[in-house]
């Protein structure tokens, strides 16, 4: 394959730059020893990480947040993965009406979706809930997990079942050692996308918010908009290097492996 | 059909054509030299590896030229673009454009060349009649069998009167059986267009049915050019031999003085050699003649005594599998008609007139590396690398 | 999960059952619920909807909405084509480093991405200083402007994805047979290459425009309530104004948009499943 020509190389790098760069001004923010988001700060301190690690609201917005997303990753695999498994298998017609259904959530604007269920969940006085974050939550969760399980299921050959029977395994048996492991990378990445998906979410969590419920993107856009307050600095500049180094770490070692392949 | 209509034939000549890849120390093409004449349907055969698709791809213009200069009738064409080269290509898997209905497939070349809509109209339908393909003019490609998108990619290949027509394992995809239609296919085309064809495989049979002459591939380098019948009968080395149909190998030495080969403490005649060194005595399986009684063995052939593995019968022949004296094995193809039982274990004469053998050079990396096996990064390169055989 | 060897009908319908039944829950029924209640609240009509036509506000914002929808989807379209292109020939090195490149962002916090052009364009921010040095003054916080290029850069990413899915799958070698053909690189690329990645460019297209429409976060933080979008329009109607019936006669223009579009799109590409393939493809 002949190399991209000069000017194609140095779009690609501007596009890099407009993809990454604007985010990591967070980080020079986060270390300011001053109280508003003058930026660059002229005094440097760690004041900033100090408060979100101490400071009540904060802590509990983190817990709030990893709290709902784990619930809501653990819900939305077991329901996805049902539904997949019916969907790819499924013999009787109108499928595809079923996929468009399941899939639904991700083609409404969220903003809609956001303004319907808070006024459905005032009228069920769930909102403010635990319970109604993590419905909320998993209804959007739920087509990325239909998507990544039933793409992993196309690939997967159907004779390997036939066979577990015919080698004497029950149903219930087949299921958990054929068919389970051999779709698990499709569930497992479903699972991250559900955790992320919640715990990222901020326009359904703003409506759904109160006082004594509060999520960390939520804690983050109060912080912004209510108190301008630095700590929110250091809460975004701990969730990009988080989130960093989880894409980094894998994709380093596929690099080093691939180093290793190819030592010329 | 006429031949204007689809070009003619134009000489393609391959001189000292190499190719090394960065940071790679043996070159996948080396200082390959060869011509293809006016009209002719040159194959380029070998194992996967051994550079045959890389020169196709320089002489496409695909692929840089490390050095070396390639000629198509009076013009270098060496660092010309692909697209001004003007050869028809076919590819293996069709690449045929997913988008665009046969008749735009086929009409496309002609299109980059301002062909005036009324010819386009015209010479498309004569393309696709040339394929027998006229019905399916307004299909998309995934309409079609395998098969007929191959007949496609040659029609678009051939529809703007290239200079030569180019083809990359093209029926390596398909099936048996259709493979063997569209051979049929091929050599008919070539015989009405009249058009150089460079054709690209890794299947000796289909280059056997196919070429007028054969360029035979091994670890970057060319070991011989012949016709097939040349190279069948007169191997120049022990890799075309041994990749071209199947041979007893006897590994001895050659006294060139005395027009004698010893092996094993046999001595044969040797009339004829096609290498100064030593090397291997081959003779194919059709030529051995397995006799149980040594005086039915007649005077002037060479011979030794061996022992039958097994005894297969395959319809025109029998296949009789043997074990030599040194403890290698080798095989003998009788016809139905000469055959008799061989039992396994019984010990025969096997022997063969000695214009039927063949006395080849063996590369430096001993015998035994040879067959089929010879890697990009291997061996040092067999006796021959630019050999330009008699046409 | 109940086991399922073809014996029966049932077992399998019953495998939907649980996930749709969440589904209605909370996504299907409060949808219905504030669509019916745009069309009976305060009376069974129209009501709502004329209003909305005549209160010579929101109609400007829907329009106000899709231009910045579409001028994010153009310049999201332009920046990341050529990215996608060259992920698609890179070397498996080069597309390792810019398939992460693409994904930092695709998981980082929206919250962090947007505090962060908040930052940049803040008054006397680094984007004010920098145009500063020309003698410009450039003013992008509270402006529509600056609502655009943000959103662009926080959208690139699912521009980029759906791109490069539908790239990769294009056999190179149909760019050698078109050159062999005597077209030229640029040629090939027009005839060939550009008409091949179009599902891949309706479907990052039709991504970023529905993404675009309901965008709250970005214009919130970053835009002005005299130039609002309607996401910014809806949530004050519900929250503020507690206008419920009137909520839902916006939130059901912004559906039928959203539908329209999917429908006429629908025949040509998938775009949540070409994204949930390029994500899932490249993690």
């Amino acid at each position: 394959m002949r190399a991209a020509s000069p000017g194609l190389r140095a779009a690609v790098i501007l596009v890099a730059l407009v993809l990454v760069a604007p985010t990591l001004v967070v980080i020079p923010m986060s270390f300011t020893a001053g109280t508003t988001f003058s930026f660059p700060p002229d005094d440097w301190s760690l004041r900033w990480y100090r408060e979100f690690v101490t400071d009540p609201a904060w802590r509990t917005a983190i817990f709030n947040s990893l709290r709902i997303a784990v619930a809501v990753a653990a819900l939305s695999v077991v329901l996805g993965t049902a539904a997949a498994i019916g969907l790819v298998r499924a013999t009787f017609r109108g499928t595809t009406v079923l996929r468009a259904l399941l899939l639904s959530p991700m083609t409404v604007p969220n903003i809609v979706t956001a303004i319907a269920v808070y006024v459905l969940f005032l009228r069920w006085q769930l909102n403010g809930t635990y319970l109604g974050f993590v419905l909320a939550h998993t209804a959007v969760a739920l087509p990325f997990v239909v998507i990544s399980v039933s793409s992993s299921l196309q690939g997967f050959d159907r004779r390997l079942e036939t066979a577990a029977s015919s080698l004497g395994a029950s149903p219930w048996t087949v299921f958990r050692r054929i068919t389970l492991p051999l779709v698990l990378p499709g569930v497992l990445s479903g699972a991250v996308f559900a955790f992320v998906t919640s715990f990222d979410e901020v326009v359904i969590a703003l409506f759904l918010q109160s006082p004594t419920l509060t999520t960390l993107p939520v804690q983050m856009y109060k912080s912004v908009t209510l108190e301008i307050d630095p700590t929110i600095a250091a809460a975004s500049s701990v969730v990009v290097v988080v989130v960093s180094l989880l894409i980094l770490l894998p994709q380093l070692r596929a690099a080093r492996r691939l180093v290793k392949e190819n030592p010329a | 059909m006429s031949t204007t209509t689809f070009g003619q034939g134009t000489r393609i000549e391959i001189s000292h054509l190499t190719k090394r890849y960065p940071g790679t120390v043996v070159p996948a093409v080396d200082d390959v030299s060869v011509t293809v004449a006016a009209g002719e349907f040159m194959t380029f055969l070998g194992p996967s590896g051994s550079g045959k698709t890389t020169t196709l791809n320089m002489v496409a213009g695909f692929t840089d030229i490390t050095s070396g200069r390639i000629v198509l009738g009076d013009e270098d064409v060496s660092g010309l673009p692909p697209h001004r080269r003007d050869l028809g290509m076919v590819f293996q898997q069709y690449a045929l454009f997913p988008h665009m209905t046969v008749e735009q497939n086929i009409a496309f070349p002609l299109k980059q060349r301002k062909t005036p809509a009324a010819e386009i109209t015209r010479r498309v339908a004569e393309a696709l009649e040339l394929v027998h393909l006229s019905e399916y003019g307004k299909r998309y490609p995934s309409a079609l069998s395998g098969g007929q998108q191959q007949r496609v990619a040659l029609a678009r290949a051939v529809v703007f009167a290239p200079r030569a027509l180019l083809l990359d394992e093209p029926l390596g995809a398909l099936d048996r059986k259709l493979r063997s239609t569209l051979q049929d296919e091929v050599r008919r085309m070539h015989r009405e267009l009249g058009l150089t064809f460079v054709f690209v495989t890794h299947d000796q049979e289909e280059a056997l049915a196919l070429s007028d002459r054969i360029a035979v591939f091994n670890a970057g380098g060319i070991e011989q050019v012949g016709t097939p019948e040349e190279l069948y009968l007169r191997p120049a080395t022990l890799f075309v031999a041994e990749f071209l149909g199947e041979s007893n190998v006897f590994h001895g030495t050659l006294d060139r003085a005395r027009r004698a080969y010893h092996w094993q403490g046999s001595t044969w005649s040797a009339p004829s050699a096609a290498s100064d060194v030593d090397g291997a005595l081959l003779v194919r399986p059709e030529r051995l003649q397995l006799n149980v009684d040594s005086a039915a063995v007649p005077a002037e052939h060479n011979g030794l005594s061996v022992r039958v593995v097994s005894d297969i019968f395959l319809g025109t022949h029998h296949k009789v599998e043997l074990r030599m004296p040194d403890g290698s094995t080798g095989s003998a193809m009788v016809p139905v008609s000469a055959a008799r039982d061989f039992r396994p274990g019984d010990l025969v004469h096997a022997s063969w007139a000695p214009e039927d053998q063949s006395v080849v050079a063996v590369p430096a990396g001993g015998p035994g590396d040879v067959p089929g096996a010879a890697p990009r990064d291997g061996l040092a390169p067999p006796a021959s690398r630019s050999a330009t055989a008699a046409h | 999960m109940p086991p399922r060897p073809a014996r029966r009908h049932v077992p399998r319908v019953l495998l939907f059952l649980p996930a749709l039944a969440l589904l209605a829950v909370a996504f299907g029924l409060p949808l219905l619920q504030i669509v019916l209640r745009s069309f009976t609240d305060p009376d069974v009509g129209l009501t709502n909807y004329t209003a909305m036509l005549d209160d010579g506000i929101t109609t400007t914002v829907i329009l106000r909405t899709l231009r910045v929808a579409v001028t994010v989807v153009v310049l999201a379209l332009l920046l990341a084509y050529p990215y996608a292109y060259v992920m698609s020939i890179a070397s498996p090195a080069g597309r390792a480093v810019l398939t992460t490149l693409v994904l930092l962002p695709f998981w980082t916090s929206l919250m962090a991405r947007n505090f962060a052009w908040l930052l940049l364009m803040q008054d006397g921010g680094p984007i004010q200083r920098f145009f500063s040095l020309f003698g410009l003054d450039v003013v992008l916080l509270g402006t529509t402007v600056g609502v655009t290029v943000a959103m662009t850069q926080v959208l690139l990413p699912f521009m980029v994805l759906p791109l490069y899915s539908s790239m990769q799958q294009i056999d190179r070698r149909l760019l050698q047979a078109a050159q062999s053909l005597g077209a030229k690189p640029r040629t090939a690329f027009r005839k060939i290459y550009l008409p091949l990645s179009a599902p891949g460019v309706v479907a990052g297209c039709t991504l970023v425009f529905i993404l675009s429409l309901g965008f709250y976060i970005t214009p919130a933080l970053l835009g002005s309530s005299q130039q609002s979008l309607v996401a910014q329009l809806l949530a004050i109607r519900t929250t503020a104004l507690l206008d419920f019936a009137g909520a839902g006669a916006l939130g059901t223009v912004l559906l039928v948009i959203t539908g329209l579009v999917l429908a006429v799109i629908g025949r040509f590409a998938r775009p949540a499943s070409s994204l949930a393939a390029a994500t899932g493809g490249v993690k």
